[in-house]
This record gives C-alpha cells, sequence and structure tokens, in this order.
C-alpha cells in the first residue's frame, strides 16, 4: 500500500483501508467476548467452519453473526444509529422502541398468533377444570405503552392491548381475571413503569397488588411497607434495545414491615437465601435481577405467615418483583418460570399441595411467549 | 454473500484489493476468478456447480457461433444461437418461473424445486448478451475459458446486477487500466453506495415493514400514500446503492461499468424515468429483445406487439407473479398514451408539472409491485384514491408523517441531483482542505453506515429474490 499513501490522489481509498486494517487489528487482539451485559445475552462465538457447514450455507450465516456480536465498540454503534435516527432524521421510533417524552423509552406491543394464544388459554382453562379444588387467578399487566400513554410521541396509534387483554378475559372459563388496566390508568401519572427498561417499577406492582389482592381474598390494609431506594443508576434493556442512553433510573424496594422471614430456594443452585432481594446484581447492569435474583426455573419461598395458603405463581419477569407484596400472605410460594422449566403442572400442584394459582404476565409475553402451553400440557 | 454485510465490507472486499494491489497484473484475472468462486461458494457451495456448467455451455457455445459466422454458415448459426438462448431461458425458466407456469395451469408442482443460484437473472442475461454479440460480429469471443468465467461470475456484479453486456465488458478482461483517479472514484461510489444501502434505505424499510403489517381494509388516504412513498423510495436506495457499490468496485478492479441509475424520480415523462431506473435492464431489452424484433422502424401494429413483448417480459424479469405482470403492461399503457396519444398536449405542459406527475405515476405502479396478490394491490390502490378505508388521516398515518417525514424529505432530495452536484463543485477546487474534508466526510459515511450495520439486523437486498 506505500503506493497508495504516497500519491496524493488515493485519500478516501486510504482512508477506507487504514480504517477498516483498524478494526481488523482491535478485532485480532481483543479477547471475543461470551456475554453482552448491555443486551444481556450470549452473543455469537467463533464459529466451526466444517465441510458440512459451507455446504449447506450455514457457515456463512454464522460467520456474520459472529462478526457482527464481537464487533468492537457495540454500544457505541448502537449509539450513534440512535444519533442519526432521532436526531438527524427526528424519528420516534427506534429498533421496536418508542422514544417517548421525558426521556421515556416504551416497547411497541407485539401482535398475538391466534392459534397459539388459542392453545394458550385452552390449556388455561384445562387445568382451572382439572383442579377445582384449588383457586385460580389470572392477571395480564398492560405494559408502559398503553397506561403511560401521555409520554408517547405525538399520534402514536391507541394501544392494542386493552383489546388483547378483554379477548383473554373474556376466553378463560372459572377463574378470577383481575383487572389492573383501569387502576393503573387512573395512576398514570405516577412512575408506574421504568424509563429505560421494559419492567414495571415497585410502585406500579404495589398498585397492581392493591387491585388483586381483593379478588384473591388478601388484606393489602394489614402490611405496611417500608420503601427503599437501593439504586440510582439503572439502565435497562430498552436504552440497549434502542441506542438511547440519556437517562438512569431509580430502583425502588418495598419491605414489608415487621417480622416475616422467608427461605428462599432456587432450584438451579444449591444454596438458600433468607431473602427475596439479591443485592450482588445492584453493581452488574442487569440491575432488575435484584427481585428473585432474575428468572429461575422454579424458586420456592418459605414464610412463617401461617395461613395454610400455598401458592403457585405461574409468571414472566413481571412477577419477580410483585412477589415482596405476596410473601406476607403464603406458607409458601412455588415461582414457577415456563421459559426455563420443563416439570409439568401437575407434577407441582401434586407435589407442593398447592391451595391457590396465580398467572400473572405482563401483556407483551402473554402474547408472544409459548412455554406456557407446554409447562400446562398433561401427561 | 452480502456486499452490505461486516464480512464483506471489512474483511473480503479490503483483502481483495490489497492482494490486487500486491501481485504481478498476469495473476490478476485468475485473482478475480478466484475470489468470485469463494464469493459463490459462500453463500451455497451448490451454486458453483450449475454456475460452472453455464458459463461451460455458453463458453463452447460462444466459441461454435464465432467459427460459424466466419465460416459464413448462417443458418447453423442461427440454429445453434437460438439453441443457446433456449438453454439459458429453460434454466431461467426451470428455477424462477416453473412453479408459477404449472399453477396457472391447475397443476401443482410436488417435487422441490431447488433454491435458484445467486444471481440466476444477472448472469443468464449477461450470457445471452454473449451470445448475441458474438453472433452478430460485434465481439469475439474470450479464448481463455478462464476469463470467461470471470465475464459470467465477477463478485461486484453477479449476485445484484447490473446487467453488464458482453460487447461492454469483454475487451476490459484482457485489457485495462487502473488509474489512481478511477479508484478513488470507484471508492466514493461504493460508500455513497453503502451509504444509500444501510442508512437510507435500511431505515425506509423499518417504516414500510410497519405498514406491511396493517390492516389494508381500514387505510386512511394518507396513510396509504405515505406507505407507497416509503417503498418507493426504499426500492429505489436499496437497487441504485446496491448498483453504486457494484459499479464502484467494478472501477476499483479497473473495469468500467455504465451506470444503472440517473435521478430517476426527477423523470418529466414515463420514457425518460425509463432511461434513468435501472438502465441495465432497459438497455438489454432494448438491444437483444425491441429492436431484433423491429423496434419502432416497423408497422404501427407490429410497434405495439414488439412494446408489449419487452414489458411482459420486463414485468416478468422481477418476479414470477401477476403483480409483476399488471406492473409491467401498466407501465406499457402508460408509455403508448405517452408516445401515441397525449404526445401534443404534454408538449404543452409545463416541465415541473409532469415531472411531479410522472412521479405520482410511477408511486402508483410500484404499489401494484409491493402488493403480495392482484387483490391486495387493488384495495391499496381503492384506498390511495380515498375509496373504503377510514377517511383522508388517521392517527396511524399523522404518526408516520411525524415519525418519518424528515427522513422521507431528505430521501427525496438525495434522489435528486442536487448531492452530486453540489459534491462536484466543491470536489473541483484542488486545495488540501477540500481534500480534507472530502475523506473526512467518507470516513464520516463509513462509520454511521457501521453504525446501521452493526446495531441492527440489516434486511437482504430486494432484487436478489428476482
Amino acid at each position: 500500500m506505500q503506493s497508495n499513501q504516497k500519491s496524493p490522489k488515493l485519500w478516501v481509498t486510504s482512508m477506507f483501508l487504514s480504517m477498516v486494517i483498524c478494526f481488523n487489528i482491535i478485532a485480532l487482539i481483543t479477547p471475543d467476548k461470551e456475554f453482552s451485559e448491555t443486551e444481556n445475552r450470549m452473543l455469537a462465538q467463533s464459529p466451526s467452519v466444517t465441510a458440512k457447514s459451507i455446504a449447506d450455507g450455514s457457515a456463512e450465516k454464522n460467520i456474520e453473526k459472529y462478526l457482527s456480536d464481537q464487533f468492537a465498540f457495540r454500544d457505541a454503534w448502537s449509539a450513534i444509529s440512535f444519533f442519526t435516527k432521532c436526531y438527524l432524521f427526528r424519528e420516534k421510533e427506534s429498533n421496536g422502541v418508542y422514544i417517548g417524552k421525558d426521556n421515556y423509552l416504551m416497547l411497541i406491543p407485539s401482535e398475538s398468533n391466534p392459534e397459539a394464544m388459542e392453545k394458550k388459554l385452552s390449556s388455561v382453562n384445562a387445568v382451572t377444570e382439572k383442579y377445582g379444588n384449588i383457586r385460580h387467578f389470572i392477571s395480564i399487566i398492560p405494559n408502559a405503552v398503553t397506561i403511560m400513554n401521555h409520554k408517547l410521541p405525538s399520534h402514536v396509534p391507541e394501544s392494542i392491548q386493552p383489546g388483547q387483554i378483554t379477548d383473554i378475559s373474556q376466553s378463560l372459563k372459572g377463574i378470577t381475571f383481575c383487572d389492573v388496566t383501569g387502576l393503573m390508568k387512573k395512576h398514570q401519572y405516577e412512575e408506574l413503569y421504568y424509563h429505560t427498561d421494559h419492567h414495571w417499577t415497585s410502585r406500579g406492582a404495589f398498585l397492581a397488588f392493591t387491585a388483586i389482592a381483593p379478588a384473591m381474598q388478601l388484606n393489602p390494609d394489614n402490611i405496611q411497607y417500608d420503601i427503599y431506594t437501593v439504586s440510582e443508576s439503572f439502565e435497562g434493556t430498552l436504552s440497549s434495545k434502542s441506542g438511547s442512553h440519556r437517562y438512569y433510573d431509580k430502583i425502588e424496594i418495598y419491605v414489608p414491615k415487621g417480622e416475616h422471614p422467608v427461605t428462599v430456594k432456587y432450584s438451579d443452585k444449591d444454596e438458600t437465601s433468607g431473602t427475596i432481594y439479591q443485592k450482588s446484581f445492584l453493581d452488574t447492569k442487569d440491575k432488575y435481577a435484584l427481585f428473585l435474583g432474575g428468572n429461575h426455573p422454579l424458586v420456592t419461598i418459605t414464610t412463617t405467615a401461617d395461613t395454610d395458603r400455598t401458592l403457585l405463581l405461574i409468571k414472566d419477569s413481571y412477577a419477580n418483583c410483585f412477589v415482596q407484596f405476596l410473601t406476607p400472605y403464603f406458607d409458601q410460594i412455588v415461582v414457577v418460570d415456563p421459559r426455563y422449566c420443563y416439570d409439568t403442572v401437575d407434577m407441582i400442584i401434586n407435589e407442593y399441595e398447592i391451595t391457590d394459582l396465580l398467572y400473572l404476565y405482563n401483556a407483551d409475553t402473554f402474547m408472544t411467549d409459548t412455554s406456557l402451553t407446554d409447562l400446562l400440557a398433561f401427561e | 454473500m452480502s456486499l452490505s454485510g461486516v464480512f464483506f465490507v471489512f474483511l473480503f472486499f479490503p483483502s481483495s484489493i490489497l492482494l490486487y494491489r500486491l501481485i504481478p497484473e498476469k495473476w490478476r484475472n485468475s485473482l478475480l476468478l478466484a475470489l468470485s468462486l469463494i464469493f459463490i461458494s459462500f453463500g451455497n457451495p451448490a451454486d458453483l456447480i450449475l454456475i460452472g456448467l453455464s458459463t461451460v455451455f455458453n463458453y463452447f457455445t460462444a466459441l461454435e457461433i464465432d467459427g460459424l459466422r466466419s465460416m459464413k454458415r448462417e443458418k447453423t448459426k442461427k440454429l445453434v444461437l437460438a439453441t443457446g438462448i433456449a438453454v439459458n431461458t429453460a434454466l431461467l425458466i426451470f428455477y424462477k418461473y416453473f412453479v408459477f407456469l404449472m399453477s396457472n395451469i391447475g397443476l401443482n408442482v410436488n417435487f422441490g424445486i431447488p433454491a435458484a443460484p445467486v444471481g440466476l437473472s444477472f448472469f443468464t442475461f449477461s450470457a445471452i448478451s454473449c451470445l448475441c454479440d458474438v453472433s452478430k460480429g460485434d465481439e469475439t469471443p474470450l479464448k481463455n475459458p478462464f476469463d470467461f468465467a470471470l465475464f459470467i461470475s465477477f463478485f461486484g456484479k453477479l449476485s445484484s446486477g447490473p446487467i453488464v453486456k458482453y460487447r461492454d465488458m469483454a475487451r476490459q478482461i484482457k485489457d485495462r487500466t487502473m488509474t489512481a483517479t478511477s479508484v478513488e472514484s470507484g471508492m466514493k461510489l461504493f460508500l455513497i453506495g453503502l451509504g444509500k444501502k444501510l442508512i437510507i434505505s435500511g431505515s425506509l424499510g423499518k417504516f414500510f415493514n410497519a405498514f406491511r403489517t396493517q390492516d389494508i381494509s381500514t387505510m386512511s388516504t394518507v396513510t396509504a400514500w405515505l406507505g407507497a412513498l416509503f417503498y418507493s423510495l426504499m426500492l429505489y436506495y436499496d437497487f441504485s446503492g446496491y448498483s453504486d457499490m457494484a459499479i464502484g468496485i467494478g472501477r476499483i478492479f479497473g473495469f468500467s461499468f455504465s451506470k444503472n441509475f440517473d435521478h430517476p424520480f426527477i423523470s418529466s415523462s414515463m420514457t425518460d424515468f425509463w432511461r434513468r431506473w435501472h438502465i441495465s435492464l432497459g438497455a438489454w431489452f432494448r438491444d437483444y429483445i425491441y429492436i431484433p424484433m423491429g423496434g419502432s422502424r416497423v408497422s404501427k401494429s407490429r410497434h405495439i406487439l414488439n412494446l408489449s413483448v419487452v414489458w411482459l417480459l420486463t414485468g416478468l424479469w422481477h418476479g414470477a407473479n401477476w403483480t409483476f405482470v399488471v406492473w409491467g403492461l401498466y407501465h406499457l399503457v402508460l408509455l403508448l398514451l405517452e408516445k401515441m396519444v397525449f404526445k401534443k398536449i404534454l408538449k404543452r405542459i409545463p416541465t415541473i408539472i409532469k415531472t411531479i406527475l410522472t412521479f405520482l405515476l410511477t408511486v402508483i405502479g410500484w404499489t401494484i409491485f409491493f402488493s403480495d396478490s392482484l387483490s391486495t394491490a387493488e384495495a391499496y390502490l381503492l384506498r390511495m384514491f380515498g375509496l373504503g378505508g377510514s377517511g383522508l388521516v388517521d392517527s396511524m398515518g399523522k404518526y408516520y408523517l411525524a415519525s418519518g417525514g424528515i427522513l422521507l424529505f431528505v430521501a427525496m432530495i438525495g434522489a435528486t441531483p442536487l448531492l452530486s452536484a453540489i459534491g462536484s463543485k466543491i470536489e473541483k477546487r484542488d486545495s488540501v482542505l477540500v481534500k480534507v474534508s472530502t475523506a473526512v466526510f467518507f470516513a464520516l459515511l463509513l462509520l454511521i453506515s457501521t453504525a446501521f450495520m452493526i446495531s441492527e439486523t440489516v434486511s437482504s437486498f430486494l432484487y436478489a429474490q428476482f
């Protein structure tokens, strides 16, 4: 390339080649990362290129995925593309996320697959019918896009979630449907959801609890809470997804006043813990994992409540910060995440002598995730 | 392998340039051929067999035709030429149209047709141009089979065109000069194409995908027009971006390919549009179908027949669906009206009005083009003209105007000759400042393109499926 650098006519070509070479050198000297904290996912690793993978064309896809996953400064690139889209072109969404007012980021709601939804709902109905001796409850939590619509960019079409939730409630039989949309909507000006994350805040979960508790015959007035702010530097998943890094959320926890000891046991770990909060996660990017240490296949929480009630909570990650409100009311809570749990609901109900069953999902996951159907399948 | 992917931009392409500079001149064609074979086998190695067979067949056919031509055995030559064209066409029909043809005569194809090899529509057209050019004596066949293989499979143009005619490329394979100026302008064109594809077309595509999932029956008029505009500009930026990259790559390796797009959205008539949109395809149909059939120097009815054949085939070239056929015929009707009915009236209309009218007519055409079926195309067109649907404007239309309006505006300005005029004016000033700022501009373009490349899964090239 000496001839290039000598020739004054090849400025752009020299620029291109030197930039590309720099990136290749950086790629060579930096070790591959296994996990991306900002994106909260495993990154593609060096693909093994075999005769077979070349022949079926998978080698190309794997190499391309590996190169882009391991490309240096991934976060900086998404910030540059966010800057281009939202400052230069003034777009109101980035990578499936609405760029709302006051730095509010909100996931664009997903449509459900009608067939998969019908299967899911009929398996819920089948479980309700089979276990007539226990109490069944379900609550679908609308996402920020539905509740905090005053923070959305102007003219965003009305959320499809209220319609989806009504359809679900009408298709279920023999189960108490706990509606929280109306109450949350009334409190829409409070911080019910994180700005930078797709989860709700403890405040949002508490509000929903006051609506769900009466339906579950729990008295929410019995318990008072100490509210602690445990972090003020939470930058959640929607920041990473959209590339917008302009706000830090605070995380609050609601600790019931008085003595409420718990023993928490994770099925995928050997240790037990005396708290549902795993504070070590506050030092990581994934601070929401403070609640129950993120998602586990099955968690049992044993309390001293002495109410003769055992709850099976079938849930997604929204429920992780909801559990703090349930512990004073049940002797034992079995928390099951069907996305990671390969047991069947029959086994769990019989083994733990379940008296109450609550399905708690956020609307977006309930619309798209199909693992619930597998968990509820009978043998 | 996608020209706008990480592997191509950051590894394959730069290493190709460096290798090309480093090895002795006599090995350069062999290097390009080897690189092209790697390029093909990277996506699907089975394509190598088919492209290889096509190369061998066309190489010997071209030699045979040339021999017969020099011996003046016209009849046999025509027979061999016809066979050659038929074999190439049969290949195209088998991979692209067989299922479509069978379903239209009520037969279901029960065996799986393998996926079409990369660039099939482009390289078979190049091969046919070779047979025709050799037969007419416009060009002699390449004697070296490896040179001929390079003509068919050069990685710059293989996957997405432009459709390079044999007579434009054959001599360049044997003898071409690589100057610093051509390399530099090729690199600029490549980066501009990359930016067009990743930044503008990618962003427009995101919006269009949101429209795709909407229920057409309740669409408002403004929403329908916005969707059509997003698609029209996305298609232009996608395809012309790829063409710029291909022509740029060609220049870097010493080839000079003619431009494939010339600001089509400022056309003042449909005739003008087709001189500016996908120029290489129009030129191919003109040279190898329209003119051999007699062109316009025939009776009026024969002229209309010639045009009809060309536009039917142009429509079909884009894909095996009746929507493409209707889209081709739509352009045929507009061209006939323009040439034969409204010729005098159009002369009196100011150019600006004709330009806007042409733009709107092409946008309407693209709605037929992007619809999955004729019935959805019909529903979509009805919404565009305010029939059915939910009135003039709904919140969806307002939202996409607010969110994508500036992007649309930027894309429309970028589609006029304004930016390139400013660019070439600046470049004429020969100062260090201009050179440094040019390099900085292109560095930024590369950085932003990379940001879009890394930060989202880029949709693949639209024309590759045609």
